[in-house]
């Protein structure tokens, strides 16, 4: 439930806001004129607001689709990404939004319409080539369907533009809306995970593993495309074997020759983002030990991300063929 | 072990960090239940301000207007130096349309009316009564308009209070004490100390609820202590300041342990020997997520 609704007056009258604050009579609905001037503002907290987020529904005027970060691409061609929505439900405390926004209100950008129409455009510029869309940068993909029906209303869109592919990228099990319609072929839900110690410890409010690997047999048993992404690694002493068992529950549970990908990425942040979630979290883990700044950038020391990754590919690849494994191309 | 004696010697100099809640009231008279509510005792002194208080409660009694409300805000956070959160509620009587008299209203917006300024507090507490738009006007308004509430002073005391803590933790409540049938020129004393009364539980719900906000960023009392055992123990720096109370916090996130009981530190003979050597312990400390290992 959220504390409050926060509505830019631009959008008041659409049909996708009227249905969604109708949903919720009993709260508070403050009308505003650009969602900035709550969400941008000085002076709030983002450990506090978790509590109880709030929900801006706004209008995105322009930069519907960002090139992609090379950490995030899965196949040759054009790479973008695109969020319809900023924060997510989840509290991961690795997650880079505690660092990089000010607010942790949620704020869904109602023109869908928009996105979908600079997604053709991005397409037909390039219909030489396949063109990737990732969603589930600035958000979970699929985490606020039930309010969002974000993913009810882009899969059909992808589906009519053959030379698009959409990534979701989710910790979730909200896949009502892709059981309800046919599998659509350019589509890859990918699903994200640590072993569970450290879930259990840092990804607050998140599905546990069982949860997911059942959505996952589920979409898979239906003929949806899934990827796995095994992002960010974190460091545990006990990382090998916790890493061990992740890998063993998910491959000896899900279908492999029917996975689309596979891909590892390392923990690493801005520093700028680190200080501030180090400061909001001053007694989290994660941020206590291990770590090495470099270039602006905070990440594991070089010797522990070396054989962090070395590990758990050799592990992966005895699950999976070479051709599914997208390795973190960072240097 | 030296660093230890000290406790007992440093322990006398130990700033206070419990989290504070202080309230802004513009007169005597709105104070007044929320004094005999809290069991507030006037603070002696030359103030410029009256100020009552208890061991975590200040009440600043500010005057009418946004420039009195800001300068006492203002006044209060800089005497109290707090290193830790604190809580600020805004507390007085308002004008509106259509509320009835004696409602209490909680801000989920602040408009200067002067600037057009706004301003929107967090409400991720659990709102004690109907929340509305407060547009605070230099006079007393005697025309409403729409749903909203007419005061004097959200406005000024939200732009100072910001300036010190986050809007989750800095709320505005307001007792409508005149509207279209009621004007305000027929509220007296007697009334307005009887319309704040009447809302004194809610006003108390209010302040409980921010108060438990601040307690879940009140720093490690050990930490806080170490802290200010170790500073007197040499000469650090602002930046080794920093770097030690970073380092500190890394501490206990890995364990539960005394940091002053574990090591060894005396044989350290400044800040940078002792910082290298907190560092070295860390680098070396065990690193687990298992739900036990602390
Ligand atoms: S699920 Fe992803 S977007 Fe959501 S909090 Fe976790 S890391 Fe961040």
């Amino acid at each position: 439930m959220f504390s409050a609704i926060y509505i830019e007056e631009e959008i008041y009258s659409f049909s996708r806001v009227q249905e969604i604050i109708e949903r919720y009579p009993q709260l508070p609905k403050v009308k505003i004129e650009r969602y900035g001037e709550v969400f941008n503002r000085k002076a709030q907290n983002f450990r506090l607001q978790k509590f109880k987020p709030a929900l801006i529904l706004a209008k995105k005027h322009n930069k519907f689709s960002l090139p992609a970060p090379q950490e995030y691409r899965i196949g040759e061609g054009g790479s973008y990404y695109f969020s319809h929505m900023l924060n997510c439900v989840y509290d991961c405390r690795y997650c880079f939004l505690q660092g990089m926004y000010r607010s942790a209100h949620y704020v869904l950008f109602v023109n869908y319409e928009d996105f979908a129409l600079d997604i053709k455009h991005k397409a037909e510029a390039q219909n030489d080539k396949t063109n990737y869309f990732y969603s589930g940068y600035d958000c979970d993909s699929l985490a606020f369907e039930p309010l969002s029906q974000f993913a009810a209303y882009f899969l059909p869109f992808f589906k009519c533009h053959a030379n698009t592919v959409l990534e979701l990228r989710t910790k979730s099990t909200q896949i009502r809306s892709l059981l309800n319609m046919q599998p659509i072929e350019n589509c890859i839900v990918a699903f994200s995970f640590t072993p569970t110690i450290i879930s259990q410890a840092l990804e607050h409010k998140v599905p546990s593993i069982i949860k997911r690997i059942d959505a996952i047999k589920k979409l898979q048993q239906c003929g949806w495309k899934v990827g796995l992404r095994f992002d960010p690694l974190i460091y545990d002493d006990n990382y090998a074997e916790y890493y061990r068992e992740l890998f063993e529950s998910v491959f000896n549970q899900i279908n492999i020759d029917e996975l689309h990908s596979v891909s590892m990425g390392v923990f690493r942040l801005p520093e700028t983002y680190f200080r501030n979630m180090a400061k909001l979290y001053p007694d989290e883990k994660l941020f206590a030990a291990k770590l090495n700044k470099q270039q602006g950038m905070i990440s594991y020391y070089p010797a522990i991300e070396q054989a962090m990754v070395q590990y758990c590919e050799q592990m992966l690849l005895r699950y999976i063929p070479k051709h599914k494994y997208f390795p973190c191309t960072l240097g | 072990m030296r660093f230890r004696d000290e406790v007992v010697i440093s322990n006398h100099h130990v700033v206070n960090h419990m989290p504070m809640l202080n309230f802004v009231v513009a007169l005597s008279v709105e104070a007044k239940p929320i004094i005999q509510h809290f069991r507030l005792r006037k603070i002696p002194g030359n103030h410029g301000f009256t100020i009552f208080s208890n061991e975590t409660i200040e009440l600043i009694v500010s005057g009418v207007g946004t420039v009195a409300a800001a300068a006492a805000t203002g006044y209060l956070a800089a005497r109290q130096r707090n290193e830790g959160a604190a809580a600020w509620l805004n507390i007085g009587i308002a004008g509106s349309l259509s509320r009835d008299v004696g409602d209490a209203v909680l801000a989920h917006r602040v408009i200067d009316a002067t600037d057009g300024r706004r301003y929107y507090p967090s409400l991720i507490i659990n709102p004690m009564c109907e929340t509305a738009s407060i547009i605070t006007v230099p006079k007393p308004a005697t025309i409403y308009s729409g749903d909203r509430v007419y005061d004097m002073e959200a406005a000024g005391f939200y732009a100072a209070a910001t300036r010190f803590n986050s809007n989750e933790l800095i709320h505005c409540l307001k007792v409508i004490s005149d509207n279209q049938h009621n004007s305000v020129d027929n509220v007296n004393a007697t009334q307005v100390h009887a319309l704040i009364t009447a809302q004194i539980g809610k006003i108390a719900q209010l302040a409980n609820e921010v108060q438990s906000l601040t307690e879940q960023l009140a720093p490690n009392s050990m930490h806080t202590d170490d802290y200010h055992i170790i500073i007197k123990r040499f000469h650090f720096t602002v930046s080794q300041q920093l770097q030690l109370k970073s380092q500190l916090n890394h501490w206990y996130a890995l364990t539960n342990c005394s940091l002053l009981n574990e090591l060894k530190l005396h044989h350290c003979r400044n800040a940078k020997t002792l910082l290298a050597e907190l560092q070295n312990n860390l680098d070396a400390m065990p690193l687990s997520y298992q739900p036990s290992f602390r």
